[in-house]
């Protein structure tokens, strides 16, 4: 089933709106709130899902997709499409973070991100060479995981103190034991093959407090993806995700010694429940020297991720420049204390 | 700035040495300075360099020591067993002079404050009269030169003694402000600072570890933190360690010249 939302008023294609937070018409400037939006100006058709061929509800074109887009955008009339069969059923999100940056403000924000990158050659760093820039809603699963913690560790603290000629050295040992249980709510991972799990791991944190009971017209005129892995699948990343916080937090409990040596640690890790959701990531392909770059912004907070190229000369003039000026610093100081540049 | 730094080092240095001459036996318990065992003074000579001794040593809380022997004896290791003995295990603020007829070698050597408050300088040039002394057999005049001179070299104040006196008297040895250890720590510095914007130029990671804790249901059952057992080693402690204050780990020893004539 193909949905597509056109305009009470004038019958332009609707989209998904970022700033508003509502369906919002581009050619009469309508916005309705997505609870509200009146029924019958919701056109869908189901199609037989055989050969992957849908058609564009507004211009009756063929959508071309591959089979992992959810929302995408009729190729012919531009208009914002949702698969809905893609989205139901076992593939039903049950919750989106949407939009909160529109796509001017987050051109804005690459330039100016981009203007930043002190290593990248000069005429990367204008942020003039966007060759693309798409609001994606990428699918991940948010894990509730519940973990038994035992830890079996040795601590020692030092004390050294003088007597006569002697430098006397007291290591006293301590039995350290931590039962901890631990709960972790919503840790997410991306369930998308297409998007590089580094990049994804970077963009969090997501806020948490803007996630809503996923609706259809939160995809309106962004793309979408079905998720590629199913919670089972990425349960091991989820858990070595969490191995890193349960580390630091054992971590935590373990103060007050001088050396903490971990001798024994059992970790199980269990997952309560599992969301599929769909978190907001605005996808900039960038050209530069025939070479395509990737960058990731996080479309809620506007964390942007990605590597820029590297500048031989810039990287190679940043280290002259600071291995000279703080050897120069050096020297004035020693001269202030000393007198004479070279003693 | 200049000025305000150097002022500064020079209190830190002051209340090291005050610190460290707390722990010091007291110069006034030596009773006896000049042991010559070779007789090359006269009584009276003997009875003068003993009262210039005390009298110079006193205005400087050190004791000054000459000794004179034929024996043979390493002169060097005689002068530390010596001191050793009169120190009696604690620090001891002392310039010790050893001289051997037998061998026709002399040697001498700054403990604690009589260290720090001669540059290496004041050793060459302590060592210079020395030599024209003895090798024209002027004994007497060797020592007594040598105790008068040490006193007045130990008298200048390091704010009045010029540059390289004070860069001799303190920050001579240290390291760090060697020019080519600081290029290095610069180089250092620059791979640093460079490698770590190149590792963030793609992003952090800015999850932390409490983000997704439930902390209201997330607990600890059970903690134990039980005493085993105490380990105490014992070491031998270096020489010197504390009087130089600025000297950083220049191998712990102390100043001294040894020749012959």
């Amino acid at each position: 089933m193909v949905i597509h939302y056109k305009c009470p008023n004038c019958g332009d294609d609707m989209n998904y709106d970022a700033k508003s937070g509502a369906l919002s018409c581009p050619a009469c400037g309508r916005e309705d709130h997505i609870d509200s939006f009146p029924q019958d100006h919701i056109q869908g058709t189901f199609t037989d899902d055989e050969a992957n061929e849908y058609h564009c509800e507004n211009c009756g074109a063929v959508l071309i997709t591959d089979k992992d887009t959810a929302a995408t955008k009729c190729s012919y009339c531009g208009a914002g499409v949702v698969l809905a069969d893609r989205l139901s059923g076992a593939l039903a999100p049950q919750l989106v973070i949407p939009f909160a940056i529109s796509k001017e403000e987050a051109m804005e924000a690459f330039k100016k991100w981009s203007r930043k990158r002190l290593l990248a050659p000069g005429d990367f760093r204008n942020g003039d060479r966007i060759k693309e820039i798409t609001g994606v809603y990428v699918p991940f699963w948010l894990y509730d995981l519940d973990s038994d913690v035992k830890v079996h560790a040795v601590g020692t603290r030092v004390r050294t103190y003088t007597k006569g000629d002697y430098i006397y050295t007291e290591t006293k040992y301590y039995d350290l034991y931590r039962d901890i249980y631990l709960k972790y709510n919503k840790v997410p991972v991306d369930a998308s093959i297409k998007m590089n799990d580094e990049l994804m791991d970077k963009l969090e944190p997501f806020p948490y407090n803007k996630l809503k009971d996923f609706q259809f017209p939160y995809l309106a005129g962004y793309l979408a993806e079905k998720y590629q892995y199913d919670d089972e699948e990425l349960f091991p990343r989820a858990k070595s995700k969490v191995r890193q916080f349960i580390d630091s937090f054992v971590h935590s409990t373990l103060t007050g010694y001088t050396t903490v040596q971990i001798k024994d640690k059992s970790i199980d890790t269990r997952k309560v429940s599992a969301y599929y959701a769909l978190l907001p990531v605005w996808v900039f392909t960038y050209d530069y020297n025939r070479q395509e770059y990737l960058f990731a912004m996080n479309g809620q907070t506007g964390k942007i991720v990605g590597y820029p190229p590297f500048s031989k000369g810039r990287t190679a003039a940043w280290f002259t420049g600071i291995a000279a000026g703080s050897f120069l610093l050096f020297r004035l100081i020693t001269m202030a204390i000393q007198g004479g540049w070279f003693s | 700035m200049k000025i305000f730094l150097k002022q500064s080092l020079r209190f830190i240095f002051a209340i090291v040495l005050f610190l460290a001459g707390g722990l010091m036996v007291d110069a006034a318990t030596i009773d006896r300075h000049i042991y010559d065992d070779a007789d090359l003074l006269t009584a009276e000579e003997e009875a003068e360099l003993e009262n210039l001794a005390e009298q110079l040593g006193f205005e400087r809380d050190i004791v000054f020591v000459i000794i004179t022997k034929e024996d043979g004896s390493d002169v060097e290791v005689y002068t530390d067993d010596f001191y050793d003995e009169i120190s009696q295990g604690e620090p001891l603020d002392a310039l010790i002079l050893t001289v051997d007829m037998s061998v026709r070698e002399y040697f001498f050597k700054g403990y604690y404050l009589a260290d720090s408050l001669l540059t290496n300088q004041d050793f060459d040039r302590l060592e210079n009269t020395l030599m024209n002394y003895l090798s024209s057999d002027e004994y007497f005049s060797a020592f007594y030169a040598f105790i008068e001179d040490a006193h007045d070299y130990m008298g200048v104040e390091p704010e009045y003694s010029g540059e390289e006196a004070s860069s001799g008297r303190t920050e001579e040895e240290n390291i760090f402000y060697q020019w080519w250890v600081q290029l290095i720590i610069a180089v250092f510095i620059a791979t640093g600072v460079v490698g770590y914007m190149a590792y963030t130029s793609g992003g952090k990671v800015t999850v932390t570890e409490g983000m997704y804790r439930d902390h209201s249901a997330s607990k600890i059952r059970a903690r134990k933190d039980q005493y085993v057992r105490t380990v105490v080693t014992k070491k031998r402690r270096p020489k010197s360690n504390s009087s130089g204050g600025f000297r950083g780990g220049g191998g712990g020893s102390f100043k001294s010249r040894r020749g012959s004539f």
